[in-house]
């Protein structure tokens, strides 16, 4: 039996695929010590099938909390003696542009958290300094009063000599201890020693209540899924907890991939709107990766899916500037109070209050945590802002809406022009609980033909789980040239190292590698990652037609391959979603209500919904925790596999 | 347009600006554009009048706010026109800034101007890197003053031949030259696109109207009164010695006067400031009393008056040096506004921060195979009445990122053998000025190395019995010997030389010591 979880701040989602059956379960989650809230789920989703082999995979905020509510364990960070501010300067840059009196940042490291080691290799790694043997003794003193040790020196991916020699002397003592050649073996100091200091912080809590799971688990298979959107044994997380950050949004963008794959759309922007913001990602044939991510500030140089976060949701509160300019957060009520339709005490209009107003969401719509709409609320609250626009509750919260909207559209356009893709050539694939609302909207701003919905959308990252690989993401960073044979058999010798430790980290399973190179022309400050060709010559050719591709222009000058990378990755059980029944005759509304600008529109709920039923909007289309807003001129159609289509269609 | 209209249009403007810059930063070349983003988008009304910018440096916000109005006003334009220039004295700040500028025009009317400002890493001239110590404008590298390079579409190709046979990389100027024009051509689409439905004329027009009063609102929150301030720079590079920099702020109502008489007359050596830098320190101090939101339109300035002598170090004469007046000068016109302002609204300014923004040039190799690695420094930030101020920052007018220590050694024959935080260099107080920084480099081969620092004879001052901060240090450790250099100094460094760069540290706030 597969089972997905994956642990959210309100609800833990479970996805339970068993045979050709597939069923959702939710359980509230347990923040203190989520694997409550699992082994509650599974006691009750498994009670009659003992003996079952269970094979569950976890998508899991333990790492992404810690860091974010900075409660990881007492670390030391080792640098070169010289460089033990690293983590302190940065990239030397300030936030706030024009902020002259701004709060200190609270800092990861006290000075005195901070090691200087001696000794150095330089750029051809070289050991050109020496290590010295009193110095390491005195390493082993500081780091006694500490839980983890994180180890970072200058180009200790081509001569780890003195990250080596720094575990030996942390030998004997109980310290979580990451190397940062073994975490990274990347170029850039900073983003790699930030890297290996996060996976420290945070690795001692996630191997405990991995442990602690496992051990509740008793016999089943345990895995985790990581910032790729592969998967990963317990051991490994442990040891490679930072690449977790993104284990639960990971899951999202892994579902989105095989809802595509399954309706034959490869290109896709997928929305996953929540309250106080909204992640959106890139799906061109599979999703992107980057190795610029960041948590807190603090660069996670570890690939993982490139998901880009607006700070727009449906808490984002809305307001009279000082010139009288309306504007849409990017101050949030988040959940507590929440928006003024929560009933919670939140007092401001939000986005949806604005929806709530326009009848958008209907009272008979039920919020996340089943609690109940107070229209009266928003009314009050879109009636104070009307009164400084001179505007009515209704027409305000249409404008709060053109604005809201106006400012995710132009969020997608940014992101989509940064990688070099038109918006209008996607289509937009929205999960979560807000995005249904203004999905159509969106679309018609960025001339985006057609809005898909996926089954499961509201435990969409738990279903990815069962969709993820087992995978392993080896880098290591060395300066070699195309045009030189020598090079190149240095680049096969290196690539055949990183294989050998993936199979080390993955034994026993029938393993795939894929080989790639981050390739640039000379000198300059970025790359472009390209399949691996083991004859030079064909892999300039093909960096020269990338590079034209992607920024439009050629150079003559040389090439030079900055980083070597290798994906190792095994099939595993993945989902398969079974098709729906035909629709035999047309749906019938469950109810209606008015909506501004709309008249009367029907409700329909999406649990009737069969392959081949058709709506046309204006319509609302109820879930149990989502709303979609279907406005007039467009279409909803429900595919094989009971996925919504939405189109806009000619008047 | 109502209200709702109105946002609605500042959003979308503020939206193409984005998406020219991401158009500019993907398809630049040079790691000037793609990792220190240095370059700026920005739109414009038929007149020249700012409506809205995306500007990741100080510097280049008020400056295109300020001057645009002369350039666009001496030419005659059509669509598909292209023009550029960097003349600090038309339209730019320094040679290295250089602008594109492109006509919106719709059914034969002109309805504004898209523009794209980058800096560009060598633009000819005596020293790699256009950045040194000259007397004159024309040593400094080439100057361009507005010209079409595309006219109705058509590209002008003799109109850059002379800069790019005196570039030091054609190449990769090309390269930028052609994203920056790409990234306002994909800003005259989208306004194109947005003019159909919402009239860009009349949506220009209200919201520069309408961004007036942030400026005013910033203005009227100071009492009335008029404060005086002055510092020194302490030198041009050419021998002449602390060169006064004083302000007398009028305030009135929701109008500023700031006046710069007693201010030194220009200089040889290349600290003199056109106009329109001067414009932007200025602009920056009054910008930092706005909301975070402001519109970055030009009317948010209007309310400001500035009063220049002509042929003074803030408002120099066509033809003289400005290579540091953009980088070292506005640092110190920032100081003295700030300076003044914090006797009207105490609690609102901080004391002085690093006020340099100690560059620092490397060259080295032959004449056929040379190389220029640049970089600048971050130090302290000024205390102020709520807290300690911000160590080992780029300050004010700057806030370009560093370059990894790594990428450095695989690129330069240079090592690194320090890069920390200087203790202990903020000013003492009641709470104490950020820290400065200590970076230490290791010539690992003959090279040369050229300095352009402030703040090393002279400190960054405290406020209310604050201390000031340390002043900057630049130590040359030669043979074990060790010998200080000068602020702006150019020498040769030979195999195993060390030069080390301690910053200044911010000034401190108020009386104690904690």
């Amino acid at each position: 039996m597969l089972l997905g979880v994956d642990t959210g701040g309100t609800f833990t989602d479970f996805v339970v695929c068993d045979g050709d059956r597939v069923h959702f379960h939710k359980e509230l989650s347990t923040p203190q010590d989520p694997s409550i809230a699992i082994l509650r789920g599974i006691d009750t989703l498994c009670r009659n099938k003992h003996g079952n082999d269970l094979h569950l995979v976890h998508g899991s905020t333990v790492a992404t909390n810690a860091i974010l509510e900075r409660k990881g364990v007492k670390t030391l960070l080792v640098t070169n003696h010289g460089m033990q501010d690293l983590l302190r300067i940065g990239r030397q840059t300030r936030r706030e542009l024009y902020n002259l009196c701004p709060p200190l940042p609270e800092a990861w490291t006290r000075p005195e958290d901070c090691f200087g080691l001696h000794g150095r290799v330089d750029a051809s790694g070289t050991l050109v300094e020496d290590i010295q043997i009193a110095n390491l003794a005195e390493l082993h003193h500081k780091a006694s009063g500490y839980q983890a040790v994180a180890v970072c020196t200058l180009f200790s991916f081509l001569n780890p000599a003195q990250e080596q020699a720094a575990a030996e002397a942390l030998k004997g003592l109980d310290v979580f201890t990451s190397l940062s050649h073994q975490v990274l073996a990347e170029y850039r100091e900073f983003e790699r020693a930030s890297t290996t200091f996060l996976n420290a912080y945070v690795g001692p809590l996630v191997q405990r209540y991995l442990q602690r799971l496992a051990d509740g688990l008793h016999a089943h298979s345990l895995f985790v899924m990581h910032s790729t959107g592969g998967v990963m044994d317990i051991a490994e997380a442990g040891k490679h907890a930072v690449r977790m950050v993104l284990s639960g949004p990971a899951g999202g963008l892994v579902a989105a991939g095989e809802v595509g794959r399954q309706l034959g759309r490869d290109t896709l922007i997928s929305f996953d709107m929540g309250g106080t913001s909204t992640d959106v990602a890139l799906l061109t044939g599979a999703a992107r990766i980057t190795v610029e991510g960041q948590i807190a500030g603090m660069p996670v140089a570890v690939p993982m899916l490139d998901i880009h976060t607006i700070g727009a949701g449906g808490g984002s509160i809305a307001w009279r500037d000082a010139a009288g300019l309306l504007r849409v957060g990017p101050e949030s009520a988040g959940a507590d109070p929440g928006p003024a339709c929560y009933g919670r005490g939140g007092v401001r209009a939000t986005v949806s209050d604005a929806n709530v107003v326009l009848g958008r969401i209907p009272e008979s719509a039920m919020l996340a945590g089943n609690m109940t709409i107070h229209i009266d609320r928003a009314q009050q609250a879109l009636e104070t802002l009307g009164r400084s626009f001179a505007l009515g509750a209704e027409e305000m919260a249409a404008g709060v809406l053109r604005v809201a909207e106006e400012n995710m559209a132009a969020a997608l356009r940014v992101v989509s022009v940064q990688r070099g893709f038109d918006p209008a050539d996607f289509a937009l694939l929205c999960f979560g609980g807000g995005g249904g609302l203004h999905a159509c909207a969106l679309a018609e701003a960025l001339g985006v033909h057609e809005v898909i919905i996926p089954v499961g959308s509201g435990a969409f990252s738990a279903m990815g789980m069962l969709s993820g690989k087992r995978q392993c993401d080896l880098s290591q960073s060395r300066h070699l040239l195309p045009e030189d044979p020598q090079s190149m058999a240095e680049a096969e010798t290196i690539f055949a190292e990183l294989e050998k430790q993936a199979a080390s980290r993955m034994p026993g399973l029938d393993l795939q590698f894929s080989r790639s190179a981050d390739v640039r022309y000379a000198g300059q400050g970025f790359h472009l990652t390209l399949p691996w060709q083991a004859e030079g010559a064909v892999l300039a050719e093909n960096f020269v037609a990338a590079h034209l591709q992607a920024y439009g222009h050629v150079l003559g000058r040389g090439l030079e391959i900055m980083t070597l990378r290798v994906s190792a990755f095994a099939d595993t059980r993945t989902l398969a979603l079974p098709p729906l029944a035909m629709a035999e005759s047309d749906i019938q509304p469950s109810g209606c209500s008015a909506v501004y600008g709309a008249g009367d529109v029907p409700h329909f709920r999406r649990a009737a919904l069969l392959h081949g039923h058709r709506i046309d909007g204006p319509a609302l289309l109820l879930e149990d925790t989502a709303t979609v807003w279907l406005p007039e001129h467009w279409r909803l159609e429900v595919s094989l596999h009971g996925h919504l289509l939405l189109h806009r269609v000619m008047a | 347009m109502n209200a709702i209209e109105l946002s609605l249009f500042a959003h979308r403007l503020n939206a193409i600006c984005d998406e020219m810059g991401a158009v500019l930063r993907r398809t630049a070349l040079s790691p000037n554009i793609k990792d220190r983003e240095d370059y700026s988008c920005a739109l414009f009304d038929a007149a020249g009048e700012l409506v809205a910018q995306a500007a990741h440096i100080p510097v280049h916000l008020g400056s295109m706010a300020y001057c645009m109005r002369d350039v666009v006003s001496r030419l005659d334009w059509h669509a598909g026109d292209v023009v550029v220039f960097n003349d600090p004295f038309l339209g730019g700040t320094h040679l290295p800034d250089i602008t594109l500028v492109a006509p919106l025009f719709d059914a034969g009317e002109l309805l504004g101007f898209t523009a794209s400002r980058a800096h560009h890493a060598d633009v000819g001239g005596v020293t790699p890197g256009s950045m040194g110590v000259h007397e004159h404008l024309a040593d400094e590298g080439v100057v361009i003053s507005p010209v079409h390079w595309w006219r109705q579409g058509n590209e002008d190709v003799s109109c850059l031949a002379d800069f790019m046979q005196r570039v030091r990389n054609p190449d990769e100027r090309l390269a930028d030259l052609a994203a920056q024009r790409a990234a306002c051509l994909s800003g005259v689409r989208r306004l194109l696109d947005i003019n159909s439905s919402m009239p860009c004329r009349t949506g220009f027009a209200e919201l520069l109207h309408s961004s007036e009063a942030y400026g005013r609102q910033a203005v009227a929150s100071i009492p009335d009164g008029v404060y005086r301030f002055s510092d020194v720079l302490e030198d041009d590079g050419m021998g002449t010695l602390d060169l006064p920099v004083c302000v007398n702020i009028h305030i009135a109502g929701d109008s500023a006067l700031v006046d710069f008489s007693g201010t030194a007359v220009q200089c040889r050596g290349p600290v003199n400031c056109p106009i329109s830098v001067t414009a932007a320190a200025v602009f920056y101090a009054f910008r930092c009393l706005m909301p975070p939101h402001t519109p970055q339109t030009s009317a948010i300035f209007r309310c400001i008056e500035l009063s220049a002598a002509q042929g003074s170090m803030v408002n120099a004469s066509p033809g003289a040096a400005v290579a540091a007046g953009n980088v070292e000068t506005s640092q110190r016109i920032v100081d003295v506004v700030l300076g003044a302002l914090a006797q009207a609204i105490p609690e609102r300014i901080p004391a002085a921060a690093q006020g340099t923004m100690n560059n620092v040039i490397f060259s080295g190799g032959s004449q056929a195979c040379g190389w220029v690695y640049y970089e600048t420094l971050g130090g302290g930030m000024g205390a102020h009445a709520a807290g300690d101020g911000l160590s080992a920052l780029q300050c004010h007018m700057t806030n370009t990122r560093n370059t990894s220590i790594e990428v450095l050694e695989m690129h330069y024959p240079l090592r690194i053998s320090e890069y920390t935080v200087r203790r202990d260099s903020g000013g003492k107080g009641l709470y104490r000025g950020g820290d400065g920084l200590c970076r230490e480099w290791q010539a690992m081969a003959n090279c040369q190395v050229s300095l352009l620092g402030e703040r090393r004879r002279t400190a960054p001052y405290g406020l209310y019995g604050g201390g000031s901060g340390k002043s900057g240090r630049n130590l040359l450790l030669r043979n074990g010997v060790q010998s200080e250099l000068p602020a702006k100094a150019s020498i040769k460094l030979a195999k195993g030389d060390r030069l080390r760069i301690e910053t200044p540290g911010g000034g401190g706030f108020g009386k104690g010591d904690t």
